[in-house]
C-alpha cells in the first residue's frame, strides 16, 4: 500500500526524445535550445495580449454596431489620431519581438574556438561519423556508421525508429564543432534537445557548434526529404563526461 | 530575455576559461610531443590534454567551411614542399585539414595528386 503512494510523486526526468501526443518542445540541453524556448515564450506572451485585445475589439463593435441598436454606423468616418496609433503600436511592438530575436539569431554562429572536430555525413539512409582529430595519417581516423535498429531487434527500453545501432559519442560541457555533410543527395542533421538542425549538402561542409551542458542522449531524426528511408535514418548523440570520451575514443583507435 | 542574455555572458566566460586552458595546454602538449613522439607512434594514447582541433579561422567566419579544408590540406602541401614531408612544422596543417575534411575528400585528393591531376599548386 504505502508503495502505491510513490507512484503518486511526480517523477523528474528529462525528455530528450519526443513522446507520443507531445505539443511542446524537449527539455533543452543546450544554451541555444534554451534561448529558442524562452523567444518562444516570449513571443506567445506578446500574442496573447494582441489576440485577447483584437478579440475584445471585435466583440464590442459587433455588439454596439447591431443593425437594430445602430441603424446608421458611418457617425465616424475619419479619426486621424487613432489611425496614427494603431500604424505606430503595431510596428512598435514588431521591433520589441524583433529584439531578443535578433540577439538569438547572431548567437548561433556565435564561433567559439573548439576542443573536437566531429563530421556527420549523411548517406542514403544512414549517417556516418568520423572523428580525426587523433589520427597520425590521412587513413587512421575513427569512421563507423549509425543504422536504425530495425522493429525486430529493440530491445526493451530502445526506442521505435530512434535507436541506433552506432551513437555519436560526444564530452558534454566541451565546445564542439559539428562539420556536417552529404554524399549523395541532401539531408538534414537535427537533434530538438540540441536545439541543432544543420542541413546536409553534397560538397559543403556545414559547421555548427554546439556545447551540449548535461550528460545524457539525444534523440533526432533527418530531417531534409531525401528519399525512401528517410523516416529510418534517425540520429543518438550520447554526451558522456570528458573522461568517459576519452576512453571511448581510445578503445575506438585501438579498433583501427 | 534577461535569460538569453544572461546565457551570452556565460557563454563569454566559458570562452575566456577555454581559450586560457587551451594556451596552458598547447604549451604542455608541444614539451610532451617532442619527448615521446617516437614511442606513441604505434600505438596512439589519448588523454585529455589530445583533445583539441583545428582552431576557428577568422579567414572563414563562414558556415560553410569547405574552403577552410581545402585551404588547410594546400597548407600542408605547400610547407611539406618546402621543408620536406617529414617537417614537424607541418604536421599541425596535417592534423588540421585531417579534422576538417572527409575522409572520402582527402582520399579523393590523394589520389589526383598521385595522377597529377590535383588542381592546386602543390
Ligand atoms: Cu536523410
Amino acid at each position: 500500500m504505502i508503495f502505491s503512494f510513490f507512484f503518486l510523486l511526480p517523477v523528474f526526468s528529462l525528455a530528450d526524445a519526443p513522446e507520443a501526443w507531445q505539443l511542446g518542445f524537449q527539455d533543452p540541453a543546450t544554451p541555444i535550445m534554451q534561448g529558442i524556448i524562452d523567444l518562444h515564450h516570449d513571443i506567445v506572451f506578446f500574442m496573447i495580449l494582441i489576440i485577447v485585445f483584437v478579440l475584445w475589439m471585435i466583440t464590442r463593435t459587433l455588439y454596439h454596431f447591431h443593425y437594430k441598436k445602430n441603424p446608421v454606423p458611418e457617425k465616424i468616418i475619419h479619426g486621424t489620431t487613432i489611425e496614427i496609433a494603431w500604424t505606430i503600436m503595431p510596428s512598435l511592438i514588431l521591433v520589441l519581438i524583433a529584439v531578443p530575436s535578433f540577439a538569438l539569431l547572431y548567437s548561433l554562429d556565435e564561433v567559439v574556438d573548439p576542443a573536437v572536430t566531429i563530421k556527420a555525413i549523411g548517406h542514403q539512409w544512414y549517417w556516418s561519423y568520423e572523428y580525426s582529430d587523433y589520427s597520425q595519417s590521412d587513413d587512421q581516423s575513427i569512421a563507423f556508421d549509425s543504422y536504425m535498429i530495425p522493429d525486430d531487434d529493440l530491445e526493451l527500453g530502445q526506442l521505435r525508429l530512434l535507436e541506433v545501432d552506432n551513437r555519436m559519442v560526444v564530452p558534454a560541457n566541451t565546445h564542439l564543432r559539428l562539420i556536417i555533410t552529404a554524399a549523395d543527395v541532401l539531408h538534414s542533421w537535427a537533434v530538438p534537445s540540441l536545439g541543432a538542425k544543420c542541413d546536409a549538402v553534397p560538397g559543403r561542409l556545414n559547421q555548427i557548434p554546439l556545447f551540449i551542458k548535461r550528460e545524457g542522449v539525444f534523440y533526432g531524426q533527418c530531417s531534409e526529404l531525401c528519399g525512401a528511408n528517410h523516416a529510418f535514418m534517425p540520429i543518438v548523440v550520447e554526451a558522456v563526461s570528458l573522461e568517459d570520451y576519452v576512453s571511448w575514443i581510445s578503445n575506438k583507435l585501438e579498433e583501427i | 530575455m534577461g535569460n538569453t542574455i544572461a546565457m551570452a555572458e556565460q557563454v563569454l566566460e566559458q570562452q575566456e576559461t577555454v581559450q586560457d586552458t587551451s594556451e596552458e595546454v598547447q604549451e604542455n602538449v608541444t614539451e610532451t610531443e617532442e619527448a615521446s613522439t617516437e614511442e606513441e607512434e604505434e600505438k596512439p594514447k589519448i588523454t585529455v590534454e589530445d583533445v583539441k582541433t583545428a582552431p576557428m579561422d577568422y579567414r572563414f567566419p563562414t558556415t560553410n567551411q569547405a574552403k577552410h579544408c581545402y585551404t588547410r590540406y594546400n597548407e600542408f602541401h605547400k610547407c611539406a614542399s618546402e621543408k620536406g614531408d617529414d617537417a614537424r612544422e607541418c604536421k599541425k596543417y596535417a592534423k588540421y585539414y585531417r579534422s576538417l575534411c572527409p575522409g572520402d575528400w582527402v582520399d579523393k585528393w590523394n589520389e589526383e595528386r598521385e595522377n597529377g591531376t590535383f588542381p592546386g599548386r602543390y
